[in-house]
């Protein structure tokens, strides 16, 4: 896998992480808020595979529910493990954001 | 919802899918349920909700290809990387509860030939036990790897199914024609090949139906108990 790939990957889970966070949701609900977001290049299918692994990982977990719509749905919430990860997540993604950002409109080193 | 709930009501909501978007979810379905050793419960899970997922952007007037992509084998072997695998405990339960059932079906089927041709000669009844056994453990492998052989082979062809060729059509024909004369060829050749040895017994026609049917009924119990099966 290249890293871009790797990296968009990256990302990805941690804005799912940070969407399942704020409330639990399913598979279709989720691919809909990434993309109000503006995430719309994702392509919807993607979020599945990443899904699972962060259940394997054991940051998420998914529980069939009766949906307000009526048929059951797995819906999704953020375990223990998944807070800390995201809390991981949000300092990394600081960390780099200002110095990515600064080199990216070419500006002077301090 | 276990398994098998999930497999009825996909069936159910698969009429739903027009069909550009059944012929491609269909394809991923068989090509994942053909990986046995995956978690069966996760598995159909999964394919619920990517059914949920395709019907409700079907109502928004997209196709498969929009949210699963164009090489859908590419997407499936993805998500099968990390779909978790079935327990052992689970696969060892079922196939000690094949293999039971096997042997119950073995005996009902001789049982059941023997009562029949009692009536026009006169029948040897002795079964030596040390054979028997042999050939059962050898007859059961053969089983499973033919069973091994077509999940492969439906993995293969998943996602380009000719069988609505003709070519298509006598390929499928002669492929299921070969491995039933293979696993037939076995059972015979194993038959000649392993000498007769071990304890001798006697069990007739009636013996061997009553035996048989005795092993399904302890078989079918286990099985509601433990829920091998589902």
């Amino acid at each position: 896998m290249s890293l871009r790939s790797q990296l968009l990957k990256g990302v990805l889970e941690g804005c799912i992480l940070a969407i399942i966070k704020k409330e639990s949701v399913y598979g279709y609900e989720l691919s809909v808020k990434l993309q109000k977001f503006g995430l719309n290049d994702v392509s919807e299918g993607s979020i599945y595979p990443l899904l699972l692994r962060l259940q394997k990982a054991g940051l998420i977990k998914g529980e069939m529910r009766d949906s307000p719509s009526g048929p059951k749905r797995k819906y999704y919430h953020l375990t223990e493990k998944g807070e800390e990860a995201l809390q991981d997540f949000i300092a990394e993604w600081e960390s780099i954001r200002k110095p990515v950002e600064k080199i990216l409109r070419g500006g002077n080193m301090e | 919802m276990n398994a098998k709930d999930l497999v009825a009501l996909n069936n159910e909501k698969r009429k739903q899918l027009n069909e550009h978007n059944r012929n491609y979810y269909e394809n991923m379905l068989v090509y994942i349920r053909s990986q046995l050793l995956l978690s069966e419960q996760q598995s159909e899970e999964l394919l619920m909700e990517l059914l949920d997922h395709l019907l409700e952007a079907q109502k928004h007037g997209k196709m498969a290809e929009d949210i699963f992509g164009t090489d859908a084998k590419a997407y499936c072997d993805e998500l099968i990387r990390q779909l978790p695998k079935e327990k052992k405990r689970n696969i060892y339960a079922f196939i000690g509860y094949l293999a039971v059932r096997l042997f119950a079906l073995g005996v009902l089927v001789t049982g059941a030939v023997e009562l029949v041709a009692e009536w026009f000669t006169d029948v040897d009844d002795t079964v030596y036990l040390g054979k028997a056994s042999v050939l059962f453990v050898i007859d059961f492998a053969v089983i499973l790897l033919a069973v091994a052989l077509v999940m492969r082979w439906i993995r293969k062809s998943a996602f380009h199914d000719d069988s609505s060729t003709f070519g298509g059509k006598v390929k499928e024909f002669l492929g299921i024609w070969f491995a039933c004369c293979l696993v037939i060829g076995m059972f015979v050749l194993a038959e000649k090949l392993v000498p007769e040895f071990g304890y001798r017994i006697e069990a007739g026609g009636m013996v061997r139906i009553l035996f048989g049917l005795f092993v399904f009924a302890v078989t079918w119990r286990l099985n509601k108990k433990f829920r091998i099966t589902k």
